[in-house]
């Protein structure tokens, strides 16, 4: 009696398993397949335009009774923890003088070529444009174009804008200029850097080199990466301005290739220039480097890492890796910075990396705290803490002569100096005309890639770049 | 016991005479069910579903996703220039690449580890699982920042190592030819672990008497392994081989992502970062929407392949 239903029981229950087992595998693997195709959408959630509050033209500051939050999307924190804890010491300066405004800082992933704007969309995708915007001076003219960044010398006005490029220590007439579009003020310019030639100086000496005199041309920074390689068993020679260290963007290839005799484009800066003598001669001079093993192809943080460990002994890179540097040799080994390296007897043509501050804010009252901000982040003392810590050049360059700022900062002039004495004979980075200017630029960092470090023909190379980028 | 369970039962319809007049209350004893499921087929509906409609939708339009932007209709042209481009054929390859090498990862070596910790003591063998299962608590872009120390040209342990052997530095993740194999092999270092907790598991739910009866009947252990171990398992790794293969871009991405964004020479492209290049980098989000459906058809198809698979070659010991 019993044991028949106990069994119909059993099976019942066991083909309710089978049943509820193979529909469960069922819907997780559909639910796995909708998550991993639609990944591509889900941010499209919130593009439901969302009503946005009228612009307010007329500027003032902000009351003291008014609370305001807004918040700085800044790429310093890619820099590394020594350039991240200086920013947050700025805001918290910034703060205590003014405790009615709150400002938040919204790290920037990647300083690589497009990103910022790549990140204002996504931003602006999820309804939460940053009020403010540190944009590599390439990337200004979209970023105003497509993000509303507000014309300062209509919302400031002209007598705020000569406050802040005036004063005691006034900006260097010609950065000033960096943040102008078609006439207007739309940038505050903020960090500006050149490239510099890192050194470490035991590697040199173990390999019976004067670190004191450093390389000046690339065949010489040739020999002396070999020997060093054979002295010691480092890597002599980490180029940050090609390979994987240079993350897409072209600015201090722009500089090789103008030190080379040749530009990126033509005069009137209509059309791209990659096939002509000068890209060619920079590019085969790098590619050289790599087939000899003078050069090697490392990650930014790989290089940080070796150069840390000490099995480094020159790495090219941006005077504002200054400070991720010397946080990473802990006083294992004495550093030095030399000018970037040239072509025969002649100096290295330098380009500046660099950005400005971009207001993005709609409302009377952020704007009024953004412009406030500006003035902080661009005050002398601000300045000095940009050059001390980070490596960035001083806009305010009569800052280096004043006792209070950076007469005094003498144990580390060796950092300042070459970049400095370089923005002496800085030339402007060139960005692309047009909406495809980071395509132009990533397609261009992809070519010289291949050519110098997976040995393409740099003539075809270079050619096929050309004609592949004359469409854009 | 079950049968005083039973006889409870009667007693039900007395209360439900009573209740035959309140509609209301009938309503929610049938709905009651429905209404559990309700939060979590609201959250389906929501982020699965809704967005895939959306993609489907997106995928018939040229439009960078600004809200500002005018969302152009261009038929079905993104689809005829989505076929039409060679990187996406070379990211299939690339993605196929990575399966295979994920399918070694989790399927072949964690069924050889489980099999051979099976016949380690207990003790030993809790430690060794544990071990082989730690990398999977490692997040994805600290896995990434670690290999890509591991794998450094310049002072990197797995160059140091083979330098002890008299092998010259190989910059691992920034040469061609070994670009794919660096990603396979992080991706697979990941993946690892859960795959061998998960067979382990399928292997300790089988029961001992089949392998007496099997060593009663004078069976090797191979012969043990390949008519008993194997299809009592199978069900074990269907469910892997499908966790894998559709789990394979969540895995893989932040990896590509990180070491070697996509390259060099596109050489780590796979399709999901294809996807991504051109969805969030190029925000041409009508082709990678196209894209995206294109890859949802095929891995349904594969979704549907597997789920029959399992269904016909399960085999539930009671």
């Amino acid at each position: 009696m019993t044991s028949y239903p106990l069994h119909a029981d059993a099976r019942t229950k066991s083909r309710g398993l089978r049943l509820r087992r193979s529909t469960i595998t069922k819907l997780v693997a559909i639910a796995l397949v909708g998550l991993s195709a639609c990944s591509v959408v889900s941010a499209g959630a919130a593009t439901k335009a969302k009503a946005k509050p009228k612009p307010v033209p007329a500027f003032a500051s902000v009351p003291s009774g008014t609370h305001v939050s807004i918040s700085l999307a800044s790429y310093l924190p890619t820099l590394g923890t020594v350039a991240t804890s200086t920013l947050n010491s700025w805001v918290t300066g910034f703060e205590t003088l003014h405790p009615n405004i709150t400002v938040t800082i919204e790290p920037e992933a990647s300083t690589a070529a497009g990103a910022i704007s790549g990140q204002l969309q996504q931003d602006a995708i999820a309804g939460k444009t940053p009020d403010l915007v540190q944009v590599p001076f390439d990337e200004m003219p979209n970023v105003v174009a497509n993000f509303k960044g507000v014309d300062l010398t209509k919302v400031v006005g002209a007598t705020s804008l000569g406050a802040e490029w005036g004063g005691p220590y006034p900006y260097a007439k010609a950065i000033t200029k960096l943040g102008v579009l078609k006439g207007d003020v739309y940038g505050i310019p903020w960090v500006l850097s050149t490239p510099v030639l890192f050194i470490n100086d035991d590697l040199f000496t173990k390999a019976g080199l004067n670190p004191h005199k450093p390389p000046t041309n690339w065949a010489q920074l040739s020999t002396d990466a070999l020997a060093i390689e054979k002295a010691t068993g480092a890597s002599g020679f980490e180029n940050g301005c090609v390979g994987t260290a240079a993350g897409g963007t072209d600015w201090c290839l722009q500089s090789i290739i103008d030190s080379a005799g040749g530009s990126v484009m033509n005069a009137k800066q209509t059309a791209t220039t990659f096939t002509s003598p000068g890209v060619i001669t920079a590019v085969s001079q790098m590619q050289s480097l790599a087939q000899s093993g003078a050069m090697v192809n490392l990650s930014i943080a790989q290089a940080a890492q070796a150069w840390g460990a000490g099995k480094l002994a020159m790495f090219l890179n941006t005077s504002a890796l200054q400070s991720t540097l010397v946080a990473a040799d802990a006083g294992n080994f004495t550093m030095d910075a030399a000018f970037e390296p040239g072509f025969g007897s002649s100096l290295a043509t330098p380009t500046n990396s660099g950005s400005a501050i971009v207001m993005l804010s709609s409302s009377k009252f952020n704007r009024e705290a953004d412009w406030m901000l500006e003035q902080y982040l661009t005050s002398a003392a601000t300045e000095t803490s940009i050059t001390e810590n980070i490596g960035y050049v001083p806009l305010r360059t009569s800052i280096t002569t004043a006792p209070q700022y950076l007469a005094d900062w003498a144990s580390n002039q060796q950092f300042v100096q070459p970049n400095i004495d370089q923005l002496n004979r800085v030339q402007p980075w060139l960005a692309y005309p047009g909406p495809n200017f980071a395509t132009i630029m990533t397609d261009l960092q992809n070519a010289v890639t291949s050519a110098v470090f997976q040995n393409a023909n740099v003539q075809s190379t270079m050619s096929g770049l050309q004609s592949t980028t004359a469409g854009l | 016991m079950l049968v005083e369970v039973i006889e409870q039962r009667p007693t039900a319809p007395a209360v439900a005479g009573r209740a035959t007049a309140s509609r209301p209350r009938r309503f929610v004893s049938f709905s009651e069910p429905y209404l559990y499921l309700l939060p979590a087929i609201i959250g389906l509906a929501l982020w699965i579903y809704r967005p895939l409609v959306e993609t489907l939708d997106y995928s018939f339009y040229r439009w960078n996703l600004l809200p500002t932007a005018p969302k152009v209709n261009v038929g079905w042209s993104n689809y005829t220039v989505l076929l039409h481009t060679p990187a996406l054929w070379k990211a299939v390859g690339t993605s196929l690449f990575f399966l295979v090498g994920l399918l070694i990862f989790g399927l072949l070596l964690p069924l050889g580890i489980a099999t051979i910790a099976q016949h380690v003591s207990p003790r030993a063998s809790t430690v060794y699982r544990a071990l082989i299962f730690l990398p999977v608590l490692v997040s994805p872009i600290v896995t990434a920042t670690l290999w890509e120390f591991l794998l450094s040209p310049v002072g990197g342990f797995v160059d140091t190592v083979l330098g002890w052997f008299g092998f010259a530095p190989t910059n691992w993740l920034q040469q061609l030819n070994t670009a794919r194999y660096a990603i396979a092999l992080t991706s697979g270092w990941k993946v690892l672990g859960v795959s061998v907790l998960v067979i382990t598991a399928g292997l300790a739910a089988i029961s001992v008497e089949y392998f007496e009866a099997a060593a009663v009947d004078g069976a090797n252990r191979f012969q043990t392994f390949r008519r008993v171990t194997l299809p009592l398992l199978s069900p074990t790794l269907l469910f892997m081989f499908i966790t894998v293969v559709l789990l394979s871009s969540q895995i893989i991405f932040p990896l590509v992502n990180a070491l070697t964004q996509g390259g060099p020479e596109g050489s780590t492209t796979d399709i999901y970062y294809f996807l991504y290049q051109n969805g969030f980098q190029s925000f041409n989000v009508g082709l990678a929407s196209a894209a995206a459906v294109c890859f949802f058809a095929v891995f349904a198809v594969v979704a549907l392949v597997c789920v029959r698979l399992l269904d016909r070659f399960s085999f539930y010991d009671n």
